[in-house]
């Protein structure tokens, strides 16, 4: 008992200590999802980075996911200590918007950006698309499209996730949408009979795949570079759809209730900066919203060179309903 | 005569425990009226997951029941190197997080798994396949039932010599013994057990999807967590709710059909004794330890040796450090509140008891175990909501967890202690009363002293189960606070996959130490 309480006095000490330590500092309170500062994580890098040039005191707090992140924007409300929130992407937006919690960055847009995405309320920062990932010395001759996916004719089996718990999942779902239009559900009946499982979360779903239950799973078109940079495995490849893949455009953006506004535009802003840019690339491995030089792993695997979106509004409205139209599609 | 005194500890802690529950559900609905969202659906699509919720659960219950009966009847017939270790083993699949038990079940049952290697060899053709309800219901009689099997051992090992020595003189057959003298026992433990089984299994969630194959097989819980997640809070608060209403009634039942009887049943003498038994018997139950040890081991060995097979030093950071250390210091915070709110519970359930009010025994222990039927997200969101202004300090986090884990542990405290709390205070009752040892002095002379063993158990048990817990975290923000788990689906989402197996083999070792030490024997035994 005695230890415990020492042992969480000390932990509280510290922790007070480096707070005086920088009382004359202003601080940034950025709220992202936990990987973001993760031993792997690019946040490590970014916050000392930033603290360098900022004269402030940066301070990260992580939460589940993106989210997470933003229920527990909502649930603070005014009170919240946020002054930036990052991790959003775009499949939130809508809700992001529709809970008010944001003001106009007033950044302007650069010249250099790598895709066509800009908002007035959130600076994109990396972007991705879900793709469907196959071990190429298992799968000879991977779907060249969504269609060939769904209607299946070589029986490859598949996990994905579910849409109402994780992002990719969601993600598909749009995809799928996108693709199929009214006849989605019909398209979801067909992938029904070669589904392995869906898992709440992309973490199951991955260790699945990794584990050999299924041929194809549902990620993204970089994750094969995580194989190449972390343990140079080349086995693992994106299969390309010729329909297109959906993109994943991660977002920051600054909270109304903050008061260190110049403080978050420029941290956004230092985001956009090519060393963080390549921080993402290597880290997030998720492709720069800016044009900067990339590992070496990006230039080893399939490229995507059509995107597919929906519009926030489109989403906002629709995005219960399709949701349903799934859960009833394959639930029979 | 029931005094106040001896009522006060157990109301106090129960409702200490219910204003806790009740205040964070009344946060969330105060918040999402005030929010003004308030659309609720209600659709037959629900009703639907409430039947399948409730179908699973039944299943699992049952099947693990009959598994833990079955192989602990077989352990306490035979005899073999090892068996201490096994029983001690049995209740880590318990705490093991989601992943872990679903990549351990895969390394056996799987598409490359060790039975479908085992076949090939064999060149049988392997066609199981594990997704689906038999998926789900392998994974939870996996969780539940080595758990139950030990409490169901050490019960039948408590019947008394005397009552075996008469056994034999009646020449008992091995069937009238179970029946007449080990049924009766055991009785006492099931319904309470399949009400916690129950719990446990209809609030299950990651696993029952992963291994469903695919959302026909959803929970209650998905919904609850999906409508959090649109923060739908309404709707997370009405379907907390109805969850709740669903394993009361669930309980009640059980409490309904269950009832404690007043018969002494304590170990008098240690020696072993067993009546003669027929060679058949000896065999079948040899071959029912064999399996049912293989089925815990199998899953638990794959990842231990995957783990050293891919261990590195430098895999062992600050960070994993930092995150052994944070475990540990809420694993053993939250025992020590479990055990607290667990011994005062159940001091005032045994004098009730004792005054022949099973009644509101029965309400007390509800109370205690009300909180495996609110979603832990729920639990954590109310939580937040009411504390929030704390909820960047790293030991007000830490405070936090203790609570909750704490709380979870309180209803495994409560099954293992219960039976035996009642039991040793009910036999020195008239002794205890007539030397006017109360109190503390009762608790220390009786209580302590005559389930020392039992409470250190139940101890290092509410540790490990918080050692595998990661609820509460993810709400409150994991930057100061990380624990294994989290640490360990941080490694996952950053392709760190080998690496995360080091931390679940590492998370199996801690939970297994600390379980030895706990139960490490400083009297000899007889």
């Amino acid at each position: 008992m005695f230890r415990k309480n020492f042992l969480l006095s000390v932990i509280f000490s510290f922790s007070l200590f480096s707070h005086l330590a920088n009382a004359q500092q202003p601080t940034l309170t950025v709220y992202s999802y936990n990987s973001f500062m993760s031993q792997w994580g690019p946040g490590e890098a970014i916050k000392k980075g930033f603290e360098a040039q900022c004269h402030c005191q940066l301070d990260v707090v992580t939460l589940g996911d993106g989210v997470s992140v933003l229920n527990r924007i909502r649930l603070e409300g005014d009170k919240t200590n946020a002054d930036v929130i990052l991790g959003l992407d775009n499949n939130l937006l809508a809700q992001a918007k529709q809970a008010d919690i944001l003001i106009p960055h007033q950044i302007s847009k650069p010249d250099n950006l790598n895709t066509d995405w800009w908002d007035d309320s959130f600076i994109p920062y990396d972007f991705g698309y879900f793709a469907f990932i196959y071990n190429q010395d298992k799968i000879k001759n991977p779907p060249h499209s969504l269609h060939e996916l769904v209607e299946n004719q070589a029986n490859w089996k598949i996990i994905y996730q579910d849409p109402r718990t994780s992002t990719p999942g969601l993600g598909l779902l749009f995809w799928m949408k996108k693709v199929y239009g009214d006849e989605a559900a019909n398209a979801w009946q067909q992938v029904a009979k070669h589904t392995v499982t869906v898992t709440k979360g992309w973490s199951e779903a991955y260790g699945m795949f990794l584990k050999d239950e299924a041929d194809l799973v549902l990620s993204y078109s970089t994750s094969p570079i995580a194989h190449i940079i972390n343990e140079n495995n080349h086995s693992y490849a994106a299969a390309i759809f010729a329909e297109g893949h959906y993109r994943q455009v991660e977002v920051a953006g600054i909270i109304k209730y903050s008061q260190e506004v110049d403080l978050a535009r420029q941290f956004l802003r230092y985001l956009l900066t090519p060393e963080i840019q390549r921080q993402f690339a290597e880290k997030n491995v998720m492709y720069p919203i800016i044009k900067t030089d990339l590992p070496d792993a990006y230039k080893q695997i399939n490229t995507i060179d059509k995107s597919l979106e929906f519009t926030p509004e489109e989403i906002e409205k629709h995005q219960k309903g399709w949701i349903r139209e799934w859960q009833s599609a394959i639930s029979n | 005569m029931l005094k106040f005194r001896s009522l006060l500890p157990g109301i106090s802690a129960a409702s200490l425990i219910l204003i806790i529950l009740s205040s964070a559900l009344l946060a969330i609905w105060k918040f999402a009226l005030q929010s003004g969202n308030l659309t609720i659906y209600f659709d037959s699509y629900i009703l639907h997951i409430i039947w399948i919720t409730f179908y699973q659960a039944v299943l699992s219950t049952l099947l693990s029941l009959i598994a833990a009966i079955l192989m602990a009847k077989a352990l306490s017939l035979v005899d073999f190197k090892g068996k201490k270790l096994l029983l001690k083993i049995m209740p880590i699949t318990f705490i093991l997080p989601t992943l872990v038990v679903v990549t351990g079940l895969l390394s056996v049952y799987g598409r490359q798994g060790l039975l479908s290697n085992i076949c090939q060899i064999l060149h049988i053709p392997f066609s199981f396949s594990i997704y689906g309800l038999h998926g789900i219901l392998l994974a939870h009689v996996f969780l539940n039932f080595p758990y139950a099997c030990c409490l169901f051992y050490q019960t039948l090992q408590s019947v008394p010599i005397e009552q075996k020595h008469l056994a034999a003189q009646l020449n008992f057959s091995n069937v009238t013994f179970f029946k007449i003298i080990e049924w009766p026992l055991l009785r006492r433990q099931i319904l309470p057990m399949a009400a916690l089984i129950f719990m446990l299994c209809f609030s299950s969630f990651a696993i029952v999807l992963a291994l469903g194959g695919g959302p026909k097989y959803t929970t209650l819980e998905v919904a609850i967590y999906q409508a959090i997640r649109d923060f739908d809070l309404l709707q997370a608060a009405l379907l907390a709710c109805l969850q709740l209403v669903c394993c009361i009634a669930f309980i009640g039942l059980m409490q309904k059909i269950n009832r404690i009887d007043k018969k002494l049943t304590l170990k008098f003498t240690q020696t072993d004794y067993r009546l003669p038994q027929p060679k058949g018997l000896k065999i079948v139950s040899s071959v029912l330890v064999l399996i049912g040890g293989l089925f815990i081991l199998l899953p638990m060995l794959t990842i231990l040796f995957q783990g050293i097979y891919f261990f590195q030093f430098s895999l062992l950071t600050f960070s994993l450090q930092q995150a052994l250390l944070f475990s540990i210091i809420i694993a053993i915070g939250s025992s020590i509140i479990a055990m607290t709110l667990g011994l005062l519970l159940l001091w005032t359930n045994s004098r009730l008891l004792i005054n022949r009010q099973p009644r509101l025994s029965n309400g007390l222990l509800l109370i205690a175990s009300l909180i495996l039927a609110i979603p832990s997200m729920v639990l954590a969101s109310g939580l937040f909501l009411l504390l929030f202004d704390y909820s960047n300090n790293t030991v007000f986090i830490c405070l936090l967890m203790m609570v909750c884990n704490g709380l979870m542990a309180l209803p495994f405290i409560i099954k293992n202690l219960a039976v035996p709390m009642y039991d040793i205070t009910a036999q020195y009752w008239r002794l205890t009363q007539s030397l006017n040892i109360n109190g503390l002095t009762h608790f220390y002379l009786i209580d302590f002293r005559g389930l020392r063993r039992t409470i250190l158990m139940s101890f290092a048990f509410a540790g490990i189960l918080s050692l595998g817990d990661f609820g509460v975290i993810a709400l409150f923000g994991g930057q100061s606070v990380t624990t294994l788990p989290y640490y360990l689906y941080q490694q996952i989402s950053h392709y760190q996959y080998k690496e995360s197996i080091v931390t679940a083999a590492i998370l199996l070792i801690l939970s297994f130490s600390l379980l030895v030490v706990m139960d490490y024997d400083r009297t000899s035994k007889n």
